[in-house]
Parts: C-alpha cells; sequence; structure tokens
C-alpha cells in the first residue's frame, strides 16, 4: 500500500494506492492511468470518462500536469518523504531577481539605512522595467551586481539587515 | 523567371512567418534574417535562405538589414511591426539602395513618427484632435505652466510608440517627475527625449480604422478594431467590430481616417488610432504606419489578405480593391498569448516549451513561431501567440474563442491562458462595455478552482509518480536476487 500527499495551489490532497483499490481523500474512487505516448500524454479512465492529460516531472517533487487548457503545478510527497521536508524560506532581507535580466540601475549602496518597500534596483527583462523593492527596513549589507550586469533568476542582488 | 523578386524579412517570430507564408503561397522567394539568439528560431528555417546578422539587437541595425539583402540579392524589404518597421531612416536608406521597402513613404513614416507633426497633419485634413500642446515641452518646464493644465494629463513621447514613453500625471505637483521618467523611457527606448502633454481621456475606448492606400490618394477603409484590453499600454485582446458602436460614428472615423489618408497619399497598410469618449466623440491620436499585430482580425471579417495586398502594392500592381467591395462579416476576436506568470505580477516567464498542442477547429487561426523545445527567452518580447476566432456574430466567436484557448496545451512555461479566458468570460466584456482602464478596475472572479477536477489531478499525479518509481525500482530488483542478498548479509 503507498499513500501520496499531493498538494495543488492550495489544497492537499491524500492519495491511497492498494493494488486496484484507490481512495482520494479517504474516499474509495475508481481510475485507470495509462500512458498514450512516450511524450508524457496520458489518459486517465474513470468509469466511461477519459480525462486527457499532460504529465512530466519537474525538479524535485514538483509535477506539471496539463489538463483541459490548465497548467497544473503539484507537489507530490510520500508518506515517508513528507515528514522530513520542510519549505525553505527566503530571508526577508535579500533581494533577488525574480526573473532574469539586466539591472538598469543600482539605487543602493552598502551602509545605505533604507526604509521598507523603498526601490533599491531596476531590472530590465523582456522590455519590461521592474522596481525591486526591500521588504524590511535596515542597512544595506551588501550588494552584490553593478547596473548594467546580467542577472539570473533567483540570485542575490542586495541584502539587508 | 529571371525578374521573380525576391522578399527579405526584416523580423522574427510570427509575423516573420505570417509574412513568409504570404510570399510562399505567391511564389515570391524569402530571405530570414536573425540572430545569434535567434539561431533555433522557426522563421529562418521557412524561409528559402537565412543570413545570420550579429547578436540579439541586430533586428534594429538597419546597415546590417540592408547588406544581408545585398549579398543575397533581395529586392524587397519587409519590415513586420517594431523594430525598424516605423524607421524612416531605414526605409529611405532602402530605397537608396535600389530596393523596395514594403510600407509607407519614408517621407511619411518621418511625419507620422512626429506625434506633434501628425498631430498637425490630422487638423489639417479636418480631424478632431484631443485638447494639448502642439510644440514640446522645454527641457526647463516653466513652474506656473504646470499649474494651467487639467488634471489628469499625458505626458508623451514626440517620437516612438508600442505605448512606451507615454506617462500620467495626476497633478501639478508630480508633472515634474512623471515628465522626467518619461523623458528618460523615450531618450532609452528612441533616442528622443522630446515630450508633450495632451489631455487624457477619462474612460476612452481605443478604436482605430484600418486603411490601405495605392500611394496615389486612393484609401480603402477596412474596417475598424476595437483595442481598449490593454495592461500597461500593450493590446491583449482586439476585434472587428467594435461591440456597441453607433453605425453613424463607426462611418464618420472610417471617413476621418480615409480623409487623413488621402490627405498623405498614403502608400500600403495604416492604423489610424482614435480614442472614443463616452459622450461617443472621437479624438485622432496617432497613425501606425505598418502590419498591425492584430491584422488577423480585419482580415477575419473582411477575407482579405493584408499581407499579400501590402505585397501587391510594393510589386507596383494597382489597388483593385473598391470601398464597395469591403463588406465586413460576422466577428473576430484576437487574444495574445503571453509568456508571462499573472500569480506573480505578470513576471516573464522563460524557459523551453517541452509540451505543445496549439488550438484549431472551426473558426480558428493561430498565429506563432512556436514548436516543442524551442525555449523562451528574455532577448525579445514575451508575445507567444495569437489566437483568432471568427463566428457568426460575436457571442459565437468568444465561445469559439474560449473552447480554442482551453484547447492550446503548453508546458514549461507560464502563460496568461486563464488569465484570457477570465477575461472575456467577464461580465462587462461580454457586454462590450469595456475602456482602456478595464484591466485596471474589473475584478475577475479568483482563478476557478475545481475540486474535483483537483481530485482529478491529484490521483493522476499519485498512480503517475507510482509507475515511474515502479519502473525504477524493477531493474534493481533484478539485481538484488536472493543470493545476491545473502552473500551481502554474510559480508557485514
Amino acid at each position: 500500500m503507498s499513500l501520496y500527499y499531493i498538494t495543488i495551489g492550495k489544497n492537499e490532497y491524500n492519495v491511497h494506492l492498494d493494488g486496484r483499490h484507490l481512495k482520494v481523500n479517504g474516499k474509495p474512487v475508481s481510475g485507470d492511468l495509462r500512458p498514450i505516448n512516450e511524450l508524457g500524454l496520458h489518459v486517465l479512465q474513470r468509469g466511461k470518462k477519459s480525462m486527457e492529460l499532460h504529465l512530466n516531472s519537474l525538479d524535485g517533487d514538483h509535477l506539471e500536469i496539463l489538463v483541459g487548457g490548465q497548467r497544473v503545478l503539484a507537489k507530490v510527497k510520500t508518506s515517508q518523504k513528507r515528514v522530513r521536508h520542510q519549505a525553505a524560506r527566503a530571508e526577508v532581507g535579500t533581494i533577488t531577481a525574480p526573473m532574469p535580466g539586466v539591472l538598469v540601475s543600482v539605487l543602493a549602496k552598502v551602509g545605505d539605512v533604507v526604509e521598507q518597500d523603498q526601490t533599491l534596483a531596476v531590472l530590465e527583462s523582456m522590455k519590461m522595467q521592474m522596481q525591486l523593492r526591500t521588504a524590511s527596513a535596515g542597512t544595506v549589507v551588501s550588494v552584490l551586481y553593478q547596473a548594467g550586469e546580467q542577472v539570473e533568476k533567483g540570485k542575490e542582488i542586495i541584502r539587508v539587515n | 523567371m529571371e525578374n521573380v523578386k525576391k522578399v527579405l524579412v526584416a523580423n522574427r517570430g510570427e509575423i516573420a512567418l505570417r509574412v513568409l507564408r504570404a510570399c510562399r503561397e505567391l511564389g515570391i522567394p524569402t530571405v530570414a534574417v536573425y540572430t545569434d539568439s535567434d539561431q533555433l528560431a522557426l522563421h529562418l528555417r521557412y524561409a528559402d535562405e537565412a543570413v545570420l546578422i550579429g547578436d540579439r539587437s541586430s533586428y534594429l541595425d538597419a546597415e546590417k538589414i540592408i547588406a544581408a539583402a545585398k549579398k543575397t540579392n533581395a529586392s524587397l524589404i519587409h519590415p513586420g511591426y517594431g523594430f525598424l518597421s516605423e524607421n524612416s531612416a531605414f526605409c529611405k536608406a532602402v530605397e537608396e539602395h535600389g530596393m523596395i521597402f514594403i510600407g509607407p513613404r519614408w517621407e511619411t513614416l518621418a511625419l507620422l513618427g512626429d506625434k506633434l507633426a501628425s498631430r498637425q497633419a490630422a487638423l489639417a485634413a479636418g480631424l478632431p484632435v484631443l485638447a494639448g500642446s502642439d510644440q514640446p515641452l522645454p527641457q526647463e518646464l516653466p513652474v506656473e505652466m504646470a499649474y494651467q493644465v487639467s488634471y489628469p494629463v499625458l505626458v508623451k513621447a514626440s517620437v516612438g510608440g508600442c505605448g512606451r514613453g507615454i506617462r500620467l500625471a495626476k497633478s501639478a505637483e508630480e508633472l515634474p517627475q512623471v515628465i522626467e521618467a518619461a523623458r528618460q523611457e523615450a531618450l532609452a527606448a528612441f533616442g528622443n527625449d522630446s515630450v508633450f502633454l495632451e489631455s487624457m481621456v477619462q474612460q476612452a475606448r481605443h478604436i482605430e480604422v484600418q486603411i490601405i492606400g495605392d500611394g496615389q490618394g486612393k484609401v480603402v477603409c477596412l474596417g475598424e478594431r476595437e483595442c481598449s484590453i490593454q495592461r500597461r499600454h500593450q493590446k491583449l485582446i482586439e476585434e472587428s467590430p467594435a461591440p456597441c458602436l453607433p453605425e453613424s460614428i463607426r462611418a464618420s472615423m472610417c471617413q476621418a481616417a480615409q480623409k487623413l489618408g488621402s490627405s498623405l497619399k498614403y502608400r500600403g497598410l495604416g492604423a489610424v488610432e482614435f480614442l472614443l469618449d463616452k459622450q461617443n466623440n472621437f479624438h485622432f491620436i496617432e497613425v501606425n504606419p505598418r502590419i498591425q499585430v492584430e491584422h488577423p482580425v480585419t482580415e477575419m471579417v473582411t477575407g482579405l489578405d493584408l499581407v499579400k495586398e501590402q505585397l501587391m502594392i510594393a510589386l507596383g500592381h494597382p489597388l483593385e480593391l473598391a470601398q464597395g467591395q469591403v463588406e465586413i462579416r460576422g466577428a473576430a476576436i484576437e487574444a495574445r498569448v503571453l509568456a508571462e506568470d499573472t500569480a506573480r505580477d505578470f513576471l516573464p516567464s522563460t524557459g523551453p516549451i517541452s509540451y505543445l498542442r496549439e488550438p484549431g477547429g472551426p473558426g480558428i487561426r493561430v498565429d506563432s513561431a512556436l514548436y516543442p523545445g524551442i525555449e523562451i527567452t528574455v532577448d525579445y518580447d514575451p508575445l507567444l501567440a495569437k489566437i483568432i476566432a471568427w463566428g457568426e456574430n460575436r457571442h459565437s466567436a468568444i465561445q469559439r474563442l474560449l473552447r480554442a484557448l482551453d484547447e492550446f496545451q503548453m508546458g514549461g512555461i507560464c502563460s496568461n491562458l486563464e488569465f484570457l479566458k477570465q477575461l472575456i468570460t467577464s461580465a462587462k466584456f461580454v457586454e462590450g462595455d469595456v475602456d482602456t482602464t478595464y484591466l485596471e478596475k474589473v475584478k475577475l472572479p479568483p482563478a476557478h478552482q475545481d475540486v474535483e477536477l483537483e481530485k482529478a489531478v491529484a490521483l493522476a499525479a499519485a498512480l503517475f509518480t507510482h509507475q515511474q518509481r515502479e519502473v525504477q525500482v524493477l531493474p534493481q530488483d533484478e539485481n538484488t536476487n536472493t543470493w545476491l542478498q545473502t552473500a551481502w548479509s554474510e559480508q557485514m
């Protein structure tokens, strides 16, 4: 018997698989998932209803599921893994690049005292400029990129303590 | 044939493919240009020949494009939209090299590229314009001037377009800062920081009239397009005909656009843009002297191929189309599918498209240059595809568009597909009661949460993960037979 915890958005569903006996959130359901091809296309057969889905494993425990024009991201945990995993929380005082792009300007230097929501840098990506603001007030302790530099998604640019 | 003329397409993405398709249908040989970042782009494989012109900004490099045309003996250049399409110096250079620019004359581009000059031209042709300044603002704004303006007021870049260099000032206090921001944006985007003021029409609709001219003074009007659904001045949904527009107003707008076109002896395609206020008064804003992103909706309701018409005019054929032959049939709506994460403040989304199935079926047209595996980068704009739906009336066009957006499957990146669906099913949109501020004001219902669907997805996700694990575990089982396990445990 296997137990999976599936998180979609804010909702968590638990799915019991025990041979041909399936339960979602404790309620018995019927269902059979069959691959259509090797590209990830599947059919979920539930009684007379067949639903087409495209399933694709992403990094870690995530699946990308395309169904009926929707793109759903699901987090899958097995019963053993669930306890050990804990979401890494982003540090409040860091400004990271929310997308890859070029820094148009850096408006803070080390030692600056900044207020909450103050714009500390401007990032340009796909012809759009975006102001990067600090979520907390404090002192700038590091500035890792200069204006004109390319920044990858997720990289720390400025840290405020 | 010796005299077959070759067309170079100085653009990328879906519009490059659109032009190449028209050329292929007409049997015209084609040349594509591409950059380092576009080595795997679809358009260069679709064309008969392709020339690498340089780094990612090279689509803006007139010299490189002209050199590519010379090298391949292309005699016509189609600029598409964006990039060099409205650049009069480029157009002039193309003509000076003995080639044909598929678009208006360079003089027309120069005039229309200057918003103040086009304002004067529109006034001279008798078109209503917005209250505003007829001169660019001086570098040092006189203090009293800020208090003579009625607010809110728009600060607009004199040159440029595509919604860039346009800022709104709500009070005299913030005007100097807003002017400075607009100047900086205009300077960065167009190399010119000249700005002027134009009054802001509250709750206006953005309606543009499609014209086509033969360059001799004959101008035909191909109906209008409603383009009020915009985010950050970028159009998102366009349709033709404009909903809830009194027939008399529609006729007056078309006449006005035709008058302006005739006065300019306009050559090729142009979109004359108007703002329509709550009292149904329309005001000229500008002319877009090129093929528009949203041209397919006009093609769907008129049955014409606008790119072929452009090519025929450029090749010197007379414009045979008469105004009386233009008939608007049914309704067409276009939705722009963008690579953006609507849940995270519409941030650009990048990466390879891991799975792709585009919609089809009755009344649906998809203009894109996508293929499975294509990498979406931040180098160019986020337009992934345009889905255009035609129906015998607006209601049926909306139904078809919704069905098509449901069919569109794209994995690997985020898109605004869900947002578009919410938008075209929102009550005011369905009624046709929208203005350019609609997206700022509208409270879209929270993303449709179908718990039954989620349960099915959760079940599929669990079954999929389970099957994957079985596949991974099985081969190992063969190695870990009882004999090996015994030997291993005895070693310990």
